[in-house]
């Protein structure tokens, strides 16, 4: 899917810098103490098990579900399964953020479509409009 | 509305709005902290009450900022309402009459759902822009009675309505975050709803009311809010919110940093298992990893923080890892990593390992910088919608 946005699909980790970023987001309330470098490779490493941990357990779900994409439940599901209970509000809040986002998105992209008309017909309209406009004016 | 005009005045209770705002410090808007002084515990027993009450809190944290749940409850009691005036008339002409016919029923209702039947009684009068004749009904109703729900409300489920509202109180500090999306979107709709109705007063029934339109009609207000990430840390940490949060370990994400949705995609789908992915899961998932992130790195920092170490090292984590079941399946990585550190480390015994931190602290700064880039999130620009 969007295996073309990078070079090589075996990279399967986190990049670093956003990771070291975050780690000291997270810790920038806790007077000056860092990750080490090693700590911060292991934490990414932990990092891309959580992952795998989660998306087959959805896996799992979504499989005895019958379904066959993993959908934003299963994750849930996943996580309630998996001793994360606590992080599922956020995770809803964050999935719904997103379709709220993403609904706005598809509303702007159907009222050109919506218009009924073609490209070249709306130009024409334009035009016409403007000459209306300038025949008024004047 | 005439009910409005005649009834404004009578109400001096607008205060029940502000209940509403049960999230202040957290909101960015101006509008929230006027609200900040009221009783806002009401208001979270109403925005929570369902978690208290459900054997299953997962699912029922889903549904309070939904608006469909508020909903819900709304339109069955409407009905009653108006079943139980059989006209404007009526109440008014005989007042007491009225009042006892429709009060006892209201009573006894109280008692076994104090929450959902206080507010969800009230919530009728919201029905007003597609109902108009029930709302003159409801109003009028309202004005006779109000001193009788009141009185019944507090006579009838006050254990009730304290004993959750302790309850939830407790969890306000963690419910925060999640809360306040509806909050916000409460108090953005409530501001116009005001002026529109200032009839409605009922102070228990105004949070779910408010959060049901608000979560209707301010859906936007609520995303843009609740999109304001850096304001409402700000606030949280000014007003001491935050460390509360954070022994929570559910603190309102200080990170804002997002991962790339494109990475966390592929690293799900490398397990060959795993076939489509819907669009949303990524980011589901990027948020969980968020939070795991959170509180591996605060435990481990804590750890660091009682060893009088300023720098975290790969040892801690371990520690921090195998200290909890909920993270044993980390184990493994910690332990093989951990491995070789502890062939250095062993003979000199633990102070060793400050050393090797110390080592490292030069390696750290570069990193953080870089990063930045990275934040935002990623949406895959050409990708189709997958979502069942």
């Amino acid at each position: 899917m969007s295996d073309h946005e990078f070079g090589g699909s075996d990279d399967l980790s986190l990049p670093k810098a956003t990771v070291q970023k975050i780690v000291s987001e997270i810790l920038s309330g806790s007077s000056g103490i860092a990750f080490s470098k090693e700590a911060r490779d292991i934490l990414i490493e932990c990092c891309v098990e959580f992952i795998t941990l989660i998306s087959s357990e959805a896996n799992e779900i979504s499989e005895k579900e019958a379904k066959k994409t993993i959908a934003c439940d299963h994750i849930i599901k996943a996580l309630d399964q998996l001793g994360f209970p606590d992080y599922v509000p956020a995770v809803l809040e964050a999935a719904a953020e997103h379709k709220e986002v993403q609904k706005g998105r598809e509303k702007k992209a159907n009222k050109l479509e919506q218009s009924g008309m073609t490209l070249e017909e709306l130009e024409r309209l334009q035009q016409e409009q403007f000459a209306a406009a300038a025949a008024r004016h004047n | 509305m005439p009910g409005d005009d005649a009834y404004a005045p009578k109400s001096p209770d607008l205060s029940s709005f502000y209940s509403a705002g049960p999230t202040p410090q957290v909101d960015p808007t101006e509008t929230q902290q006027l609200f900040l002084p009221q009783q806002s515990k009401p208001d979270f027993s109403h925005l929570q009450y369902p978690y208290s009450s459900s054997s299953h809190p997962n699912q029922q944290r889903y549904q309070i900022p939904a608006p469909p749940h508020s909903f819900a409850h709304r339109r069955p009691t409407e009905y009653p309402i108006t079943s139980q005036s059989p006209g404007p008339n009526v109440g008014v002409g005989h007042p007491s009459a009225a009042q006892a016919e429709h009060y006892p029923p209201r009573a006894a209702s109280y008692p076994t759902t104090g929450y959902s039947t206080s507010g969800t009684g009230y919530t009728g009068a919201q029905a007003p822009p597609s109902q108009p004749q029930q709302l003159q009904q409801q109003q009028q109703q309202q004005q006779q009675q109000q001193q009788q729900f009141y009185s019944a409300q507090y006579q009838c489920s006050p254990s009730q309505q304290f004993s959750t509202s302790h309850l939830t109180a407790a969890h306000v500090h963690v419910r925060q975050p999640y809360d306040y999306p509806s909050a916000a979107a409460a108090t953005a709709a409530e501001l116009s709803r005001d002026q529109q109705f200032p009839a409605t007063n009922h102070p228990d029934a105004m949070p779910p009311r408010r959060a049901a339109a608000a979560a209707a009609a301010a859906v936007v207000a609520a995303r843009a809010a609740s999109e304001d990430a850096p304001e409402s840390h700000q606030q949280e940490s000014a007003t001491g919110e935050g460390g509360v949060a954070s022994t929570n370990t559910i603190e309102p994400s200080p990170v804002k940093t997002k991962f790339p949705t494109a990475r966390i995609k592929r690293i799900m789908q490398a397990d060959e298992e795993v076939g489509k992915v819907a669009q949303q899961t990524p980011i589901a998932v990027g948020k969980a990893l968020e939070l795991f992130m959170v509180a591996l790195v605060t435990k481990s920092a804590e750890v660091a923080r009682q060893r009088n170490s300023k720098r975290v090292s790969a040892q801690m984590l371990k520690q921090v890892v195998e200290s909890d079941d909920q993270w044993d399946f980390l184990r493994d990585i910690v332990g093989k990593v951990e491995a070789d550190e502890k062939k250095g480390g062993a003979s000199q015994s633990g102070r060793a390992t400050h050393k090797g931190e110390a080592s490292g602290t030069d390696e750290e700064g570069g990193g953080a910088g870089e990063g930045a880039a990275a934040g935002k999130k990623r949406r895959g620009g050409g990708r189709k919608k997958k979502v069942q």
